[in-house]
Formats: C-alpha cells, sequence, structure tokens
C-alpha cells in the first residue's frame, strides 16, 4: 500500500467477471473508494485493455440498490409481479433455515438439491467437483441456454477442446458465421479485438453470415445475410464445392491427421479387423485392406471397395457423397444467398487455404493453412445446432485448416511443458485431455438409467442439458426420476430472464418448495424465492486463478497464466458474502465438510504437504494459499498472487499449433453416433419415453428447424436475438453506465426490422410495435434499417427487465425470451441446445 | 500380514450404499481391479451399477483415488495398493461444462 500525503492511494490487481473474458484488471482505490478500473498490463488475457463493461463495473459495486441483508419471503404466493413482502433476517437465522432444509432432502434423497448457476468459477472449482458430490446431488449443473451449448460437445468431439477459436495472427481469410469473435465477443475478448484489427489491417478478408448486420458485419469486408437457421446449408454447400467441384482439399491432412480415410460399410460402420478390431483402410500400395494405424500405408481416400467380402469406401468418399445434395442451386433458396455467392467464396476460401504450403516459425516448419470459419450461438441455437457445429468443423478440416498456424482450434489441447494432452480411443480418434474434459469422451455410453435432472445418459453428447432441467422440473412426475426436486439453490443465473418464456420458467419455480437465492439485487430470480442471501459484487470477491484452461484462455494470448480475483475494497457492502464460502459453513453445519476437503485435495491435486486435513476447518484464503504454493512453490502463495496478479509461462509453438505434434487424429466421419443412437434408444426405452433419435448421423446435414417450415400466416416473419459489445446477458443491465451507453445506441433498446418489409406493414421508424409468436408477445419501438434481412425481425441483449429491486435496468429494452417456447419439440436432440428460431407477426401497438 | 486399506465413498455412490467409507484387510499387493472385484461382491448390484457402466468399465463420472491421486495417472486398475492406503471411490465427477 503506498500512502501519499497520508491518504490512501494504491492500485490492486484482480479479474474483471462482467463477461467471460475474465480480463486482468488494476483497481484504483483512494481512501477506501475505488476510482478506477484499468486493463492489467501484466496479464495476457487483457494486456492492458479493458471494454466498456470492466471500466463501468465500480459503479455498479457502489449500486445502492445492492441486498445488504438476508432476505425471508413471507407471502406464500408466488408469481410475476407478486410482493414476496421480504422481512429482514439474521444470517444466522438464514443458516438455520437452509441447514434444516438441506438436512432435510439429503437425509430423504440428496438427489432432491438442484444448483443452478452461471458462476463458472465456483462452479468448476468449488461446487460441482466437491460441495455437490459430498452433498450427494447430480443435480448442480443447471448453467445457461444462452451460450453454445449445441456447440461444446461439438468442440469437445472435434478438436478435443471446449470451445472454438481460430488463430488471427496469421489466418488471411476468415467467415463468422453468427458470432462476433474479434468484434468484442468470444474468448479473450481484448486481445481477438486487437488481433482481429490488426489482422484486417494486414489484409485478412473477413465473411460474416448473419440474418443481422452485427458489429462485427459492419467492419467486415462482406456481409452476408442468410435465413436463420440456414447455416448449415450454407456450409454443406461450401464443402461440396470444394469436394466436387473444385477437388479443394488438403489430402494429406484428411489421410494422416483424420478418419477420412477409415473405410465404412453400408450400414455406417467401420470395416473392422474382426468384431472389436482396428477400423481398417484401403491401401494402394498392397491394394488391400489393412489396420489404419499400420506404418508405410499410402490409404485411399476415394473409390468403392470390396474387402472380407463386404462392399466398403473410405470416409471420406462418403463425405463426398452425402454434400452432393447440396449443389448451391439447391442450398439458394434455402439460405437466400445466391448460388452465385456461395461459388466464389467456396473459391476464395479454398484459394486462401494455400493448401500444400509451409510457415517456419521458431525454426519447426508448420503446415499453413490461413483460413477458418468459426461458429457460435447465433448459427447454432437451432433445434439441428449440433448437425450445424459439425458442418463448420467439416470445413475446417477438408482445408487442413485445423490447429497449424492461420486456421482453426481449440484451446489448451497441450498443457504447460506437457502437463496433459490428449487421449486416444482404440481407433486413433482425439478425446479431450482429462484437465480440459474428464468425461467428454464421445465415444463409450452409460446405459445406465438417468439420475439428474438433466438426463445425462439420454443425451450423451452434450455439455449442458439445461432445457432438460427445466421441462423435467415442470412435470417431475414424466421425468422417469425417483425423486421429486424440493430445494433449489440459485446463484448468478436469471432462470426468468435467461431461459425461455418467463411465464414457463415462473411455473417451473413455483414446483420447487424451497427456492434460494443468491443475489446482489432483488432480480427477476429473487421475487420468486424464498429465501434471498446478499452475494458479494465480484470486485469484493476472492477467485484464485479464474482464467481457467477449459473456459476462459485462448492460444492468441500467447501465454498460459494464473491470476488472482481479490477484493479491491476493504469491506463487502452491508452484510454481503461469498456463496461458496455459506456453502461450506453449511456443509460443516451438516458435517459433510471434511469429504468436501477430500474431494479438493483430489480435484485440486494438493500436494501432500499442502492437502487439507479432513479435521480442519480452512478459510477460503487458506485454501487458496495451499493450491498456489502446490502448484508454484512455497514462494509463490496467494500473498505473491495478491501483490503481483499473474504468473504467466509462454506458449511453446506446439502448445500454439499442437496438430502436427500429436498422435490422435481429428474425427471427419462419426461412426460413434451410430453407437450412440443405440445406447440412448435403450436408455429411452428404460425410461418409457419415445425419442427423435434421427439426428444421431455419421455426417452432418442440414434439417429445417421448426420454424423454417411453419409458415403458416399470420407468423410471416423470424425474430432473431443478437449481442452488443457493452452488455452480458442481463446482468449488466443494472448497470447505470451501461444502461446509458444502451440508450444513446441506436439499436440496443429497438426492435430492428428491415425498412422495406416495415413499409409493406405500415411501420414508421420509432412506431411502437407488437412482435409476436406461439408462445408469448413483446412491445417495443420498430428501428428501421438496412442492417437485417428482410424476413427478420432482430432484439438485442437480454433487456426488458421488469424486477423493482433493478430500477436501472427495468422497463428498458426488449425481452426476447419472452417469444421463446419450451418443449422436447424445440429442442437440438442432441445436444439440447434451445431452438431460438422463432416465427413472429409483427403489428403496430395501438 | 494383511494389508489395511482405508476406503472412503464419496458422491452418489455413497447414496446407495449409506456409508461413508469402511477399512478394509487384503492380501499386500492386490490391485485396484482385485479391490473392485471385492467392493463388487461385498455390495452387490448397486455398488456395481453405481461405479460401472459394464464389465471392466467404470462409468465416466466415476473417479477411483489412491491417496488422493487418479488411478488414471498411476497404473489404472493395475494400480498396486500398500498396507495404509487411502481409496476413494467417487461416483458423480462430471466434465467442466456449461454454455
Amino acid at each position: 500500500m503506498e500512502a501519499v500525503l497520508g491518504r490512501e492511494d494504491v492500485w490492486l490487481h484482480s479479474v474483471c467477471e462482467t463477461c467471460f473474458a475474465f480480463c486482468g484488471i488494476l483497481a484504483h482505490r483512494q481512501d477506501g473508494v475505488v476510482v478506477k478500473i484499468e486493463g492489467d498490463p501484466n496479464c495476457p488475457a487483457s494486456a492492458g485493455h479493458l471494454c466498456a463493461r470492466g471500466q463501468a463495473a465500480l459503479i455498479s459495486l457502489y449500486d445502492p440498490s445492492r441486498i445488504q441483508r438476508p432476505l425471508l419471503r413471507t407471502n406464500p404466493e408466488k408469481g410475476i409481479g407478486v410482493d414476496p413482502k421480504w422481512r429482514e433476517i439474521s444470517w444466522e437465522q438464514a443458516l438455520d433455515l437452509l441447514t434444516e432444509k438441506l438436512q432435510k432432502v439429503r437425509a430423504e434423497d440428496p438427489r432432491k438439491l438442484v444448483i443452478a448457476t452461471f458462476d463458472h468459477y465456483a462452479l468448476g472449482v468449488m461446487i460441482r467437483p466437491a460441495w455437490a458430490v459430498a452433498f450427494g446431488t447430480p443435480n448442480s449443473d443447471w448453467v445457461g441456454y444462452y451460450c453454445g451449448n449445441y456447440l461444446h460437445a461439438s468442440m469437445y468431439l472435434t478438436n478435443g477442446s471446449f470451445h472454438s477459436d481460430f488463430d488471427l495472427d496469421y489466418c488471411n481469410y476468415a467467415i463468422l458465421l453468427g458470432n462476433q469473435q474479434g468484434f468484442m465477443g468470444g474468448l479473450n475478448a481484448n486481445v481477438a479485438a486487437r488481433k482481429m484489427a490488426e489482422a484486417r489491417r494486414r489484409g485478412m478478408r473477413l465473411v460474416v453470415v448473419d440474418p443481422v448486420g452485427t458489429n462485427a458485419a459492419a467492419k467486415a469486408d462482406e456481409w452476408v445475410p442468410i435465413r436463420p437457421g440456414t447455416d448449415g446449408a450454407f456450409i454443406l454447400s461450401l464443402v461440396h464445392i470444394l469436394l466436387n467441384e473444385l477437388s479443394c482439399y488438403d489430402q494429406e491432412f484428411l489421410k494422416r491427421r483424420t478418419n477420412a480415410s477409415y473405410l465404412v460399410q453400408e450400414d455406417g460402420g467401420y470395416l473392422r479387423e474382426g468384431p472389436k478390431g482396428k477400423p481398417l483402410v484401403w491401401d494402394r500400395r498392397s491394394d488391400g485392406a489393412i489396420p489404419f494405424d499400420e506404418s508405410n500405408a499410402d490409404p485411399a481416400l476415394e473409390g468403392s471397395f470390396v474387402a472380407g467380402g463386404k462392399k466398403c469406401r473410405p470416409a471420406f468418399q462418403a463425405l463426398k457423397d452425402h454434400v452432393k445434395n447440396y449443389a448451391p442451386e439447391k442450398v439458394a433458396p434455402i439460405t437466400t444467398i445466391p448460388a452465385q455467392t456461395i461459388r466464389r467464396i467456396a473459391k476464395e476460401f479454398g484459394e486462401a487455404a494455400k493448401i500444400g504450403s509451409t510457415i517456419v516459425i521458431d525454426g519447426k516448419v508448420l503446415p499453413y493453412r490461413p483460413v477458418a470459419v468459426n461458429i457460435y450461438r447465433g448459427a447454432g441455437a437451432h433445434k439441428h445446432g449440433t448437425h450445424t457445429a459439425l458442418a463448420v468443423q467439416t470445413l475446417n478440416m477438408v482445408v487442413g485448416a485445423f490447429y497449424v498456424p492461420g486456421g482453426h482450434r481449440g484451446i489448451n489441447l497441450l498443457g504447460p511443458s506437457g502437463r496433459w494432452a490428449p487421449g486416444m480411443t482404440d481407433e486413433g480418434l482425439i478425446t479431450p485431455p482429462a484437465a480440459i474434459g474428464r468425461a467428454a469422451r464421445y465415444y463409450d455410453f452409460d446405459e445406465t438409467p438417468p439420475e439428474d435432472l438433466g438426463h445425462r445418459e439420454v443425451f450423451p453428447i452434450s455439455t449442458n442439458r439445461s432445457p432438460i432441467y427445466e421441462i423435467n422440473l415442470v412435470n417431475p412426475k414424466q421425468s422417469g426420476l425417483p425423486y421429486t426436486p424440493e430445494v433449489l439453490i440459485v446463484c448468478r443465473r436469471n432462470l426468468m430472464m435467461c431461459n425461455a418464456n418467463p411465464e414457463e420458467s415462473a411455473k417451473m419455480l413455483k414446483q420447487v418448495p424451497f427456492v434460494v437465492n443468491f443475489s446482489t439485487h432483488i432480480d427477476e430470480v429473487a421475487e420468486m424465492s424464498d429465501l434471498v442471501l446478499p452475494d458479494k459484487h465480484f470486485l469484493e470477491r476472492f477467485d484464485l486463478f479464474p482464467n481457467r484452461y477449459t473456459h476462459t484462455m485462448s492460444p492468441h494470448t500467447g501465454h498460459f497464466y494464473w491470476g488472482i480475483r481479490q477484493p479491491v475494497v476493504e469491506k463487502p457492502m452491508g452484510e454481503a458474502r461469498e456463496w461458496i464460502d455459506v456453502l461450506f459453513d453449511v456443509a460443516e453445519r451438516m458435517g459433510f465438510l471434511e469429504d468436501v476437503y477430500k474431494l479438493l485435495n483430489m480435484t485440486l491435486e494438493l500436494k501432500d504437504e499442502y492437502k487439507l486435513d479432513p479435521g480442519a476447518r480452512y478459510a477460503l484464503e487458506d485454501i487458496y494459499d495451499r493450491w498456489a504454493k502446490s502448484l508454484f512453490g512455497p514462494e509463490k502463495g496467494l500473498a505473491w498472487f495478491k501483490n503481483n496478479g499473474y504468473h504467466k509461462v509462454p506458449r511453446s509453438v506446439e502448445e500454439k499449433y499442437p496438430s502436427p505434434f500429436i498422435r490422435p487424429r481429428f474425427p471427419i466421419y462419426f461412426e460413434n453416433f451410430l453407437r450412440a443412437k443405440r445406447s440412448v434408444e435403450k436408455v429411452a426405452n428404460h425410461l418409457d419415453r419415445k425419442l427423435d433419435l434421427s439426428d444421431y448421423q455419421v455426417l452432418p446435414e442440414w434439417k429445417p428447424c421448426a420454424a423454417y417450415d411453419d409458415v403458416s400466416p399470420p407468423y410471416d416473419l423470424f425474430v432473431v436475438n443478437f449481442k452488443l459489445p457493452f452488455h452480458t446477458l442481463s446482468f449488466t443491465t443494472q448497470n447505470p453506465w451501461l444502461s446509458d451507453l444502451a440508450e444513446h445506441n441506436p439499436y440496443a433498446y429497438k426492435i430492428l426490422i428491415n425498412a422495406e418489409t416495415a413499409k409493406r406493414k405500415g411501420v414508421k421508424d420509432g412506431d411502437a410495435i407488437w412482435v409476436e409468436s406461439a408462445a408469448g408477445k413483446v412491445k417495443g419501438e420498430a428501428k428501421l434499417t438496412e442492417c437485417i434481412h428482410p424476413e427478420v425481425v432482430g432484439i438485442a441483449g437480454v433487456f426488458g427487465s421488469w424486477a423493482k429491486g433493478k430500477p436501472v435496468a427495468k422497463g428498458k429494452g426488449v425481452h426476447f425470451n419472452t417469444l421463446l417456447p419450451i418443449n422436447m419439440d424445440r429442442i437440438d436432440p442432441v445436444s439440447t441446445g434451445l431452438d431460438s428460431c422463432i416465427r413472429v407477426k409483427v403489428s403496430r401497438a395501438a | 500380514m494383511k494389508a489395511q486399506l482405508d476406503i472412503s465413498y464419496l458422491g452418489l455412490v455413497r447414496n446407495v450404499l449409506g456409508c461413508q467409507g469402511e477399512k478394509i484387510e487384503a492380501t499386500p499387493g492386490l490391485t485396484i481391479r482385485d479391490l473392485l472385484v471385492i467392493l463388487v461382491e461385498k455390495h452387490g448390484e448397486p455398488f456395481r451399477a453405481s461405479v460401472f457402466k459394464s464389465e471392466g468399465k467404470l462409468r465416466s463420472t466415476t473417479l477411483v483415488c489412491v491417496n488422493d491421486r487418479d488411478i488414471d495417472e498411476l497404473e489404472g486398475f493395475e494400480t498396486k495398493l500398500e498396507s495404509g492406503e487411502k481409496i476413494s471411490v467417487v461416483v458423480g465427477v462430471y466434465p467442466p461444462e456449461g454454455g
């Protein structure tokens, strides 16, 4: 601490949490008051830069609307707009009540406890691997519907990591499909934005394919408006042109680094060496079938063969034949993108891939494939989103732009200094390293009846079955589970605003007898809760190593890094507490804290001298100190991180571009989906459920979502949701500075409608309009623009708050999710991602 | 002389067994595979169904540790056990997820 003329004047290291980039920050505190927040130059995640959300965080720290003390509901009636009639109680009373409720369910059946949170850090480090396991509930992964749950499993499957990313250092041609990576969206947003700017200055061509002319589209070389839910058809058409019209594909990559040469039979399964043997390839040297991993083989990619009396062809040939269904002339009327545009983009993409070229980086000769197509929520949040994501990966793979300079990549496939590496199936295919994707190995499936609300065994190729939680909570008797949830703990997760239609969410919440919400505000979930506990603001909180390998650390930062989120004020507001700490108190009261410690010893991999003694009691800071010292030695405990912020290690070439350096291959043909289908069918039969299993296919397909076929009047338009760079979900909407930005932005709080479409409907700029789907309707101000597809209306962010406890946010903007229905017909049958492709009608409000 | 092994049950497997752990005497040098066979024989179908997906294959959410180390990082099922070692059988350890 530095004293200036007797006054406090300090800068403190911490980590932002206004989005999921987790940028390192420096907070300037004078006389106990935080007066400025800046990016920490020593943090690879921010490189000293910080967006509007991070800089505005300090005003939310001092928000007078924050909850100060625990609140108990006294009105048993619950509903939207119903006054809970709060009574302030002490923490002691609150803990007594919470402990009593939890003791009851733990004694009856621990699975009756459900935890819903989007607090990635607490969930990933403390709750899911330790507290919830020790309690005995599997129901702790009810996270968001708003991110990429259709996508993450596709990434685990194809690139062995949680994310989709690409190499902006060398990329020369990028297609952003329904996402704004590099425009304050996606991983490590501040670093990516600068790298995007540098890449564009260098001459990288950027094509944005999106129904909305987003910020990314505005700065792109080309904006290609596309009909919602048809992205997969567009991408598969590009693949078709590359394979069947231009013969432009990376043979060496496909032969050596993928399963493209594996022989497949007419039923879709591999031709194997014996019933459970290795997959075979057709060796052109010996003119026969040999195991895929035999050295000196020259595997065929094309042709058809007979081996062992069975007809077969290489997987690549199957792909080539399959994508013939996606001729541009057929795809143009589906996507509304002209056939000549599709052909041109395919040609540009193929040429820019520079197939066969190499580049020398740090003395290593590497394949150079400076093209990538990147996908996120916008393109995939549809009924068949998994297939769209797999189509995107197929396109990246056919040109060899996969974990090499310039191309697509996941994150952290190889750990620092060999700490971890991907696994490999018997078929030679990649699985995620245990450190970043334990159990996300989609080749061998559990066929036991599900125990959790997400129905893990029914949806085995998914990272987030959150919509299934909701469906099962609304109809617990139909869930097939031997228990009914009784206690719901919610923290940093707005189940009312960020799910589907709020009336449906309210019905669900009313089903749970006791809802406890850790929250900074009486938000829309708190209004439906029985007990509300004041949660710390992130600037009041301790989290060690919030930048996790799994979720928030991209190779384009150039480093691996470990930092600290520490309180930047002496005391939290009112009686706010950190929810992990509260749950540890509850565990102690209930007598299972020692099990939490046992689990932390395992999951944090603490060295012997730093292990937690199950019989002792530790403050969170003590646990973090042990963890830091266990990883980095006695000199780098918590005190070191408080003073220095980040410890960072540069990434080697191998860690940035692992494809040439690892053995496992990347799947371009998904034979494991056939096994998944059989397994899911068995589990569904256990539950006496009929499920649509038709999406378990070996090759990606475009299929229309419900809205595409639903052309019945008067629902003649689509509605889509898009992100703004200065708001995150619903939780930044109460920030007055960010609200001010939104009010001055011409699009944020409005409903975007194409000027020609509006004219046809008699709608003028500034008119109040209704947008109505079969699920609900919203009212807002029309913003006429050329920057939206003529068949589409656009609604930004998660605005339209209604909670009285959020006076800044209340009544501003339009709530998109009100328009979304939720049922089994409206989810992606593989990933369970909620279909947000919806038909609406638009009318002038009286 | 018999090996004394200290076994903890955590997570969903504890729900079905109803006990936190137990001490077992076994032949020195036995492997994790041998121990799991003993535990299946002792606790029967509830234990087997909770821990295994099929013969010889753990469920993807099962974690078996020796002295807090995942057997995947040791010798897997062939990891040898010595007297005084602590074995944890945990069910319900999920991959980092979200989205």
